[in-house]
């Protein structure tokens, strides 16, 4: 062999390896990093790769169809040819066979559905890591009132809740309100709460959280969910406060037909109001720095003997005045009832949900001294209410093009509210407030209503308040 | 005309007329959705699955309590898991209720 020559050879070899080493290189390299990345979105090949499962499940389904089809007819020959005399059990059996045979193709059927479904999970999760643990939820509200004492006035508020579930068992939700107020938009965390399921019958909870008192602040207030476009009077005038600083325990459980839950939580409580003549007596329960030393106390027990049916009894303890001052050892206990019931009846057309409360609250006596002459009195405040609504849910009838009977609610509220001291609107008052709400959407409502006011001692304000308000 | 009247007609007249759009759209009013949870139900009860006619039943009883019924179909499966997480810790709901009627709703979104 000439030497020469394969030295030349070795060399363009050598080259020529160089050359490719160095376009193909970093491929590999590249293909291995993109491989390491979770993250990284789906690679053609990855999607190549689907692709080519995906025909292949295609394959071996129309392969099991084609079988079960031959099967089949051979079935059918078989029973042509089955003389008379045996026809009867034959055909029995035959039967049994052509089920068996059915129920076996919809198996195949449905596990390569399931497998692709499973192929296709694995390809398309890894495109939204972390996303997967959030959903939103929260309310938008428009409102419009015309009362009378009072300017007519717009208002808005947009709350959305954040949820966040980064394992099985723990839960955290944020609230973030956003609210407009004469020049300004105010900010507020009006919920923040991360709850951990202990076990079946245990989830506990820290944070600030809607007071589990009676029904209305937990389960009722969002704007989609109750039914008027205003508050019953009880917590319009803050008898219980919305939200709690704190923890909790909480769970539901059943025993034979009915069913039981509780709520049990410890927080920083209301605090003492004694500063002015107007506002003496009152509860504050914004108390994000607790104003002593002592943590208030409440629960709350549910009982649903049948799933529409809910009957709950709440209480809430705690010391309410401040350190130091002269309220010190002042103390308040509140307590209430509450009803609902919720049901379709075939025979007024529709669905009935009604909802009643009532609490009474005690601040021990204190006399108040200021710039103004001293007093006391007795500082208890009590109050009610009852609801009715009902939606033709079960109506076919139109009332115009495109609007039906179905989706309108009709709604009437009874409130009365007693309370005693100088520091209240008047001793006694009086409500009835009708509504008439559209519902485009499970969670997206029109609601009107007209209230009827009336305070003993002061001016009334009847009037109109309208709303728009959804639920994410 | 004064403007409160203005604009209590304006906030009427946009009722009415999102109204009548929602009406037109055909889609999912609370009945719809119990007709569609009907349907969903009858091909639950077609399964012959027990836990998913179990499921279906509960969330007709249990979710319709304090707000209308929500569509399965507006979430998504891990939507479901962390609405119905929320929903058993804000309603109480057992942990029995809680499973069934998320299995439920995921086969039915
Ligand atoms: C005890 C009353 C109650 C029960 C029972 C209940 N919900 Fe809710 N639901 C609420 C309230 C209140 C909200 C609004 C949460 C907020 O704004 O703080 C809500 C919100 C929602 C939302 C909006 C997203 C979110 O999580 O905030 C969906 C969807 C929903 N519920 C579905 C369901 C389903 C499904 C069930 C049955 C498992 C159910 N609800 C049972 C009271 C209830």
């Amino acid at each position: 062999m000439d030497n020469g020559m394969t030295t030349f050879h070795a060399s363009r070899f050598g080259l020529l390896a160089l050359i490719l080493l160095f376009v193909t290189g970093p491929v590999p390299v590249l293909v291995a990093l993109q491989e390491a990345d979770d993250d990284a979105p789906l690679t053609r090949r990855e999607f190549e790769k689907f692709l080519e499962d995906y025909r292949q499940f295609q394959g071996e389904y129309r392969q099991v169809k084609q079988e079960n089809e031959s099967l089949r007819q051979e079935l059918a020959e078989l029973k042509a040819g089955i003389s008379d005399a045996s026809a009867v059990d034959s055909a029995a059996s035959a039967a049994s066979m052509e089920l068996r045979l059915d129920q076996f193709a919809s198996q195949q059927r449905k596990s390569i559905l399931e497998d692709m479904r499973e192929e296709l999970r694995d390809v398309t999760e890894p495109l939204m890591p972390g996303l997967l643990n959030f959903a939103l939820g929260g309310t938008g509200v428009v409102t419009y009132q015309d009362r009378d004492g009072v300017d007519s006035t717009f208002g808005a508020v947009f709350a959305p809740i954040l949820m966040w579930k980064p394992t099985d068992r723990i839960l955290v939700e944020t609230q973030i309100e956003f609210g407009l107020s004469g020049e300004d938009t105010e900010v507020g965390l009006s919920q923040f709460q991360v709850s951990y399921l202990l076990n079946d019958y245990v989830t506990i909870g820290a944070g600030k959280f809607l007071t589990p008192f009676g029904n209305f602040w937990e389960r009722w207030h969002p704007a989609w969910v109750n039914k008027l476009p205003v508050m019953p009077l009880v917590y319009e005038r803050g008898l219980i406060g919305e939200t709690g600083l704190g923890v909790q325990a909480r769970g539901g459980f059943g025993i034979g037909d009915s069913k039981f839950n509780y709520a049990a939580y410890y927080v920083n409580g209301p605090n003492f109001r004694d500063s002015s003549i107007s506002s003496a007596g009152k509860l504050g329960f914004n108390n994000f720095r607790d104003n002593n030393n002592n943590k208030a106390f409440g629960g709350r027990i549910g009982y649903l003997p049948i799933p529409e049916l809910e009957l709950g009894y709440s209480f809430l303890t705690g010391r309410v005045g401040s350190s130091g001052s002269s309220s010190s050892g002042v103390d308040m206990f509140a307590h209430g009832i509450d009803f609902s019931y919720a049901r379709e009846f075939q025979a007024i057309k529709g669905r009935l949900d009604l909802r009643a409360e009532a609490v009474w609250t005690d601040t021990d006596r204190v006399v108040f001294t200021g710039p103004f002459d001293p007093f006391t009195f007795d500082n208890k405040r009590n109050g009610w209410f009852v609801q009715a609504a009902y939606r033709p849910t079960l109506s076919s009838f139109m009332l115009g093009e495109g609007i039906e009977l179905k989706n309108m609610e009709f709604v009437a509220r009874y409130d009365q509210l007693r309370e005693s001291g100088p520091g209240t609107r008047g001793a006694d008052h009086n409500q009835m407030t009708l509504g008439l709400d559209y519902w485009i959407r499970p969670n997206i409502v029109w609601k009107a209503a007209y209230m009827r006011d009336d305070v003993r001692g002061d001016k009334d304000s009847d009037g109109f308040v309208m709303q728009f308000a959804f639920g994410l | 005309m004064n403007t409160k009247a203005i604009a209590v007609l304006a906030f009427a007249g946009a009722a009415v007329l999102s109204a009548a759009a929602g009406g037109c759209q055909k889609t999912q009013s609370s009945t719809e959705v119990v007709m569609d949870s009907e349907g969903s139900m009858a091909t639950v009860a077609s399964t012959g699955d027990d836990n998913l006619r179990a499921g279906a039943l509960l969330w007709s009883q249990n979710c319709a309590r304090c707000h209308n019924l929500r569509n399965p179909r507006e979430r998504s499966d891990r939507q479901w898991d962390i609405i119905v997480h929320h929903m058993r810790v804000r309603g109480n709901l057992t942990a029995e209720e809680h499973r069934l009627i998320l299995a439920f709703l995921q086969a039915s979104n």
